[in-house]
């Protein structure tokens, strides 16, 4: 055996815990006698050991959390509580439940929802409504409404880089704002779109949609204003 | 404990009777074989009869004219010797004929002085400090391995450990406590080679 062997098989630290065999132990002990690193090495582990036994003895136990053993050490986390087995247990059961339903229930649903085509109802609104006239729209809850929009290029107005949208609901709270490009440069006649509102976001009220013109600078133009009045249905 | 080149002048130093080498050759080899003969003698009192026993019959050898070939394998021969007399000791439960020449015994180590008791706290006080720095869980395995005496394989199951866990905690605390032992332990006064 030579010093190196001797370092990189712990052969200290297995002689000491009775772990060579008899051939073995009697090579190490024939280097230990030689080599004085390992005998450094053996009488330091050995005082080590001797003066551990003392102390031990002294030191006040704290019962370790043995492999199975049920005590609590004291001053744990009350949230230590959440991994105990009768706890975790189910509630992972439960997170497993949920992630399995999102993967073979929603995701599959909203994938369909954005790649399939929808029939969604139009409804017929004039811009600018004045005083107490208001167009009333009937929306399904189930479908969602098509708030058709226009918008007149006209150079008169201005010439604007984008529109900005902006959705108010009942409560007078912006639901959603939008923007789009402006189409190119000598376009004529009326810009049409459609301000889809899925169903889910339906209340019953008064919507208003206020559309704008951005300028090149950043400067900002009001073009329209719908506001109509949403009965939902379900 | 100063480890010095084992040669042919420590030898012949040795042999001339030279105090300072034998406290040296003494304290240097009475630990090993305490290391030795831990696991193999249970009583105090046997190990030490076996260290001297051993002593005398390496320094009968040492003696004699040309009784050492080979002076650099003095440690070998120290660890072969006391193999002999183990050898013995278990083949017979009697007295072993000591080869100790009463007009020449052999040197004993000298007792502690106020340097090596202060030196025994502090190591006392590393060991400790060791201890506490380490988890509940390893205290109670070390405790379990080396105080409580229990069999190592039942120890690692129930901790639910393995053994290299074991050899590495060991390993750990031994680095750790080495620093401090070769800082502070006392030994014999360090060999002056040209003495």
């Amino acid at each position: 055996m030579n010093h190196n062997e001797a370092v990189e098989q712990m052969t200290v630290e297995r002689y000491l815990l009775g772990e060579l065999d008899a051939d073995a132990r009697e090579d190490f002990e024939e280097h230990m006698f030689c080599c004085p690193d390992c005998a450094l090495d053996s009488r330091a582990a050995t005082l080590f050991i001797e003066e551990a036994k003392a102390e031990l003895g002294k030191i006040a136990p704290i019962q370790p959390e043995m492999k199975g053993a049920g005590k609590r050490e004291k001053g744990r986390s009350r949230w230590s509580i959440c991994w105990r087995p009768a706890f975790a247990a189910p509630a992972f059961a439960a997170l497993v439940a949920v992630i399995g339903y999102q993967n073979l229930v929603t995701l599959p649903v909203l994938r369909n929802a954005a790649s399939q085509p929808a029939v969604v109802p139009v409804a017929p609104l004039s811009g600018a409504a004045r005083g107490e006239m208001r167009t009333t729209v009937v929306a399904d809850r189930g479908r969602g409404i098509a708030v058709p929009v226009d918008i007149p290029l006209d150079p008169g107005i201005g010439t604007f880089v984008s529109y900005s949208f902006e959705l108010y609901n009942p409560q007078g709270k912006l639901a959603w704002s939008g923007t789009i490009p402006a189409p190119a440069q000598g376009s004529t006649g009326d810009l049409q779109l459609s301000l889809v509102m899925p169903g889910g976001m339906l209340k019953d009220g008064m919507y208003s949609v206020s559309i704008s013109g951005t300028g090149a600078h950043g400067e900002s133009t009001p073009i329209e204003h719908y506001a109509f009045n949403l009965v939902v249905t379900k | 404990m100063q480890f010095h080149s084992f040669d042919a002048v420590y030898v012949e130093s040795l042999c001339e009777g030279d105090r300072q080498t034998q406290e040296h050759f003494v304290g240097y080899f009475s630990a090993l074989l305490q290391v030795k003969l831990r696991a193999r003698l249970q009583s105090r009192h046997a190990i030490e009869d076996v260290c001297q026993e051993t002593f005398a019959r390496v320094f009968a050898v040492l003696r004699k004219e040309g009784g050492l070939k080979n002076p650099e394998r003095l440690g070998a021969f120290v660890n072969s010797v006391c193999n002999n007399v183990l050898f013995e000791t278990y083949r017979s439960s009697g007295r072993v004929e000591s080869l100790d020449l009463e007009d020449r015994p052999e040197p004993r180590a000298t007792g502690p002085d106020a340097l090596a008791i202060v030196s025994a706290r502090q190591m006392s006080a590393k060991v400790r400090e060791i201890l506490l720095a380490m988890a509940p869980r390893d205290r109670f395995l070390l405790k379990a391995v080396f105080l409580e005496q229990r069999d190592r394989e039942e120890v690692c199951r129930e901790f639910g450990v393995d053994r290299e866990y074991l050899r590495v905690l060991l390993h750990r605390a031994k680095q750790e406590f080495k620093t401090e032992y070769v800082k502070r332990h006392g030994g014999p006064v360090p060999l002056d080679a040209g003495a």
